[in-house]
């Protein structure tokens, strides 16, 4: 376990939940799962921000939920996208890029 | 639609809250499960995979509490426990909740009451087209406003025709008319308009036309003179039928066609209601000399109404009026330079003597009700300190302060409302009995009820009165330091001293106003026995008064007959004479204390006054056995006698106001008076009498001049009758012998000279009776928030008494201790309600009668009266102490 862990940069949960929701419904758990491998373990997130993170995107109508069975066969909470999620995740990933562009830009100048 | 439901969805998922606990439970036990099998997957054994899962998850109910935070409705749902919270515990004790709404509800309800009369009289708009913009006109002599206020026909129409400020105009007047056509002949109250009363007031006639142009000339348009019918004259009289229109009706004896049907509740510009409309051909021919409509100088108009044209103010209008009045004075020198015509907005002469009074009773209606706070206040905070240890705790556990303030604010204000909902049914209540009593005594009183104004204003004073109560108690709640309260087991042994301090000064506070009620009521009281010993300068035991009315054609061929009247009235009272009962008649034109009176302009021959000034006096036309009658003793001279008949020398009296204000050190007899009203032929003053209060017992006397009846007929007049024993025995017969005489001829107003006098006392009594009772209530609350508080002091002190007791302290000392610092409080209290009665009663000067404000008497009975009770309040609880044995104290927890 001596992999590097990153701090995640705050406002950019919502990012991250939304684009891992991006190609199929999945369950709260699955999502913190998703999270860590697509960041190659270097990110992962708390329950405790997940969580109130959902019901809030939930609020916003980003995404929705419905009820559904999981792989072990269990009544298990779906979130997917809606169509203003969809939205609300392109409008995230230009931000996020250009936010990256103007920090790659300053330090570059270092 | 996408904001409605932003608005809704906190409200719809607060609904759903208990499907979105168990959901979140679930989905959190699921992530565990799902967690776990994955550690169990990584070669874990399960109970450790369980724990490692655990672990990594975190606190599940912080992570609930913090998930919670994503949903928008957390507000609403501390909102809702709050209120579970305060209902749960208001409902453990039922006496005080019933102790505290039925104390908010009676306070709310006076309140809620007379603010829906205030709302109705002051507030409310009337029955016409855009209020604003109507004004009355009236003349009034500027340093005379005793002579009244009035306008005279020929002055309104010379204005009317040269003002531009109006879009229309109209003139009002009030008469008595004899009424036949529909069975019994009667007299009935009517209003004299012109015809475009109306129009001016913007409102249409609920049937027929109403009068048009022309109706105004002598014998009507085309020959044809018309009345119109009020609403509620229509429905009482005429069942509401439609078959009325066309229909004729003798007024006066000259046939009218009824032509119109106004508006119910239009009123005519006085509030006493009427049952007619008629032009103001009623007062005769402007063309012909002696009508009243040819004065210039005789107002028998109350005013003109006028409609302001759009954009025109009350100020402009009255700037031309006056400019015009000027014209118009100079034209006709006689009208003198003391004539002034003002321009008032419309509701200020309906309200103008109603409005002083009305927040009168609004200011002490408002003061009980603080009195009523300052009692739940002393509960409350009663009760927060009791319960200072659960508060303590709270605060403990982590409540924020704002949490505990919220609750106890809450708590009150919950307490308000129910009391709100208590007191608008007894206001509803109370309005439905008021009506049903007397539905005509104040303008525009019908319809009273709970209006939304009206729920505003309870809902509003429910707010008010639930903050007031709340604020100490929520202070106090402030200052729980948990520490100390749980150190002290809660007993409170100390208080802080903070909400004692705070009790006494709300106790204080309510002894000074409950003893600024008790001033004004006794002040009140003090008055209505002073104008009950008033001698009003005649004797009105045993005497009965009938109003009889001899117009029409019977008594002349064309226009109105003098001796025909006179040869009438000597009939009637030689009949009347010889019933057995009967022990002397007479009659006056105008009665005292009957609300009739006359008034003219004078002067004295040997005396003429500059040219452009002039004098008035009360003008009395009596007749002969008039003063022997009343009993209203001769000065000097002598009184009228049957030898001063219709074509002797022109006599008068006057009274002993007159001599002294206008010929003092003079002798007034042989001198000749010249009187604006009453025949020209200048009078010589043959005696001077005795003063008589006219117009109200607690009015003074008023110069007065008399005039015989038989030297100046009047048409109608009151006759007297002056009887053996009681006098309401004899109203039948006296009835049936006007009767006899002439069938036609309307009778009204049987009633004894006392009755008049009770009436008259009436709206002081009324008054007394009103301030009697609020200021019983006040000193009831007062005293019971007094025993309250004393009755808690004493009970926390218990354990302090006992250590004294035990240390050798005798009952005197202890007795004294507690007394001393209930009657402190007292004292302060009397003090500043003393201070507070010296401004106060300035504004109950003008409902006082020969007693001052500041009448020392009185608040000193009351200072004793108030101060007594409240030693009792105070002893009570203290000899409850005193009984206390004092190893019992000791230990009582």
């Amino acid at each position: 376990m001596t992999k590097e862990k990153a701090d995640l940069l705050q406002g950019t949960l919502d990012l991250l939940i939304l684009k891992s929701l991006q190609l199929e419904p999945m369950h709260g758990f699955g999502i913190s799962v998703r999270i860590r491998q697509l960041s190659n373990e270097m990110l992962t997130v708390e329950q405790g921000s997940l969580y109130p993170a959902l019901y809030r995107l939930e609020e916003h109508g980003w995404i929705k939920a419905e009820w559904g069975v999981s792989d072990n066969n269990r009544k298990a909470k779906f979130y997917q996208l809606t169509t203003a999620g969809r939205k609300q995740l392109q409008v995230e990933e230009q931000q996020w890029s250009r936010l990256c562009t103007a920090i790659n830009l300053l330090l570059s100048h270092g | 639609m996408a904001s409605l439901r932003t608005l809704l969805r906190p409200l719809l998922t607060a609904l759903s809250r208990r499907r979105r606990e168990r959901e979140m439970a679930d989905e959190l036990q699921h992530h565990l499960e799902l967690q776990t099998e994955a550690f169990v997957r990584g070669g874990m054994s399960p109970a450790e995979a369980r724990h490692a899962a655990r672990r990594a998850f975190g606190h599940v109910e912080g992570i609930k509490e913090q998930a919670r935070d994503g949903w928008s409705w957390r507000w609403l749902d501390d909102g809702w426990r709050d209120l579970r919270t305060t209902v749960r515990s208001l409902r453990r004790s039922p006496g005080f909740v019933l102790a505290v709404v039925v104390t908010l509800g009676l306070g709310i309800g006076a309140n809620t009451a007379l603010f829906s009369i205030l709302h109705a009289v002051l507030f409310r708009p009337l029955a016409v087209a855009d209020e604003s913009r109507l004004v009355v006109l009236r003349e009034v002599q500027r340093r005379d406003a005793q002579s009244g206020y009035g306008i005279s026909y020929l002055n309104f129409h010379d204005l009317a025709g040269r003002v531009r400020a109006f879009q229309g105009l109209t003139l009002v007047a009030g008469r008595t008319v004899a009424v036949a056509g529909t069975g019994e002949a009667t007299q009935a109250p009517a209003a004299v308009v012109s015809p475009t009363f109306l129009d001016v007031l913007g409102v249409k006639p609920v049937l027929g036309q109403g009068f048009r142009a022309g109706h105004e000339q002598i014998g009507g348009l085309d020959g044809r003179a018309a009345v119109m019918l009020t609403y509620s004259n229509w429905q009482a009289r005429f069942g509401g039928s439609t078959a009325v229109l066309g229909q004729q009706l003798l007024i006066d004896e000259q046939p009218h066609e009824i032509v119109g049907v106004t508006p119910e509740g239009l009123f005519p510009i006085e509030r006493e209601p009427v049952d007619y409309w008629l032009t103001t051909a009623a007062f005769g021919d402007p063309a012909v000399a002696g009508s009243a409509n040819a004065s210039r100088g005789y107002r028998c108009y109350i005013a003109a109404l006028g409609r302001l044209r759009v954009g025109v103010t009350v100020e402009a209008a009255r700037a031309e009026v006056s400019a015009e009045h000027a014209a118009l004075a100079s034209a006709h020198p006689d009208l003198g330079p003391d004539l002034v015509t003002e321009v008032a907005p419309l509701r200020e002469l309906l309200v103008a003597d109603l409005r002083p009074r009305l927040w009168l009773v609004f200011g002490i209606v408002a003061t009980v009700l603080i009195i009523a706070c300052v009692n739940v206040a002393n509960l409350l905070l009663a009760r927060a300190t009791t319960r200072q240890r659960e508060l303590a705790v709270r605060a403990a556990l982590g409540a924020g302060t704002w949490a505990l303030v919220r609750q106890t604010l809450l708590e009150s204000v919950l307490l308000a409302g129910a009391g709100a909902a208590l007191g608008l049914l007894l206001a509803a209540w109370f309005l439905g009995g008021l009506q049903a009593l007397q539905p005509t005594s104040l303008p525009s009183l019908s319809g009273l009820g709970v209006s939304p104004p009206v729920l505003l204003f309870a809902l509003a004073a429910a707010g008010l009165t639930g903050l007031l109560c709340g604020v100490a108690p929520a202070l106090a709640a402030r200052h729980a330091h948990p520490a100390e309260v749980l150190k002290s087991g809660g007993r409170g042994g100390s208080d802080g001293g903070w909400a004692d301090r705070v009790r006494a000064a709300l106790v204080t506070g309510q002894v000074a106003l409950a003893f600024l009620l008790l001033v004004c009521a006794g002040l009140l009281l003090r008055s209505l026995q002073e104008l009950q010993r008033v001698k009003p300068g005649f004797e009105p035991g045993d005497i009965l008064t009938a109003q009889i009315s001899m117009t029409g054609r019977r008594y002349a061929t064309e226009g109105f007959d003098p001796s025909k009247t006179n040869a009438l009235l000597t009939r009637v009272e030689s009949a009347l004479r010889a019933l057995p009962g009967v022990r002397e008649v007479s009659h006056a034109q105008c009665v005292p204390l009957t609300d009739v009176d006359n008034n003219t302009r004078f002067s004295v021959v040997e005396f003429p006054l500059p040219p452009g000034q002039f004098v008035s006096s009360q003008l009395r036309f009596v007749g002969v056995g008039y003063f022997d009658l009343l009993k209203i003793p001769l000065r000097s001279g002598r009184l009228f006698a049957e030898t001063d008949a219709a074509n002797s020398p022109p006599v008068a009296l006057v009274n002993e106001a007159f001599v002294r204000t206008f010929l003092p050190d003079r002798n007034p007899i042989g001198l000749q008076l010249k009187l604006g009203w009453g025949g020209f032929t200048p009078k010589k003053i043959v005696g001077v009498v005795a003063d008589v209060r006219h117009r109200a017992l607690n009015d003074a006397p008023r110069p007065e001049v008399y005039v015989p009846q038989s030297q100046f007929a009047n048409a109608g007049v009151t006759l007297l009758i002056r009887t053996q024993g009681s006098a309401e025995s004899l109203i039948s017969s006296v009835r049936h012998v006007l009767q006899t005489i002439d069938p036609e001829m309307p009778v009204t107003a049987l009633k004894t000279l006392d009755t008049y006098r009770e009436d008259s006392l009436a709206p002081h009594r009324f008054s007394a009776f009103l301030f009697g009772c609020f200021a019983g209530l006040a000193l009831m609350l007062t005293v019971v928030g007094l025993f309250g508080v004393m009755n808690f002091h004493v009970s926390r002190r218990t354990r302090e008494i006992g250590i004294r007791i035990a240390l050798g302290a005798s009952n005197r000392d202890v007795l004294g201790l507690i007394l001393g610092q209930g009657m402190r409080r007292v004292g302060v209290g009397l003090a500043l309600g003393l201070l507070g009665g010296l401004a106060a009663t300035q504004a109950l000067r003008p409902h006082l009668y020969g007693v001052s404000p500041t009448d020392p008497l009185t608040y000193l009975a009351l200072a004793a009266l108030l101060g007594s009770v409240a030693c009792l309040a105070c002893l009570l609880p203290t000899r409850k102490a005193l009984q206390v044995d004092p190893t019992v104290a000791l230990r009582c927890e």
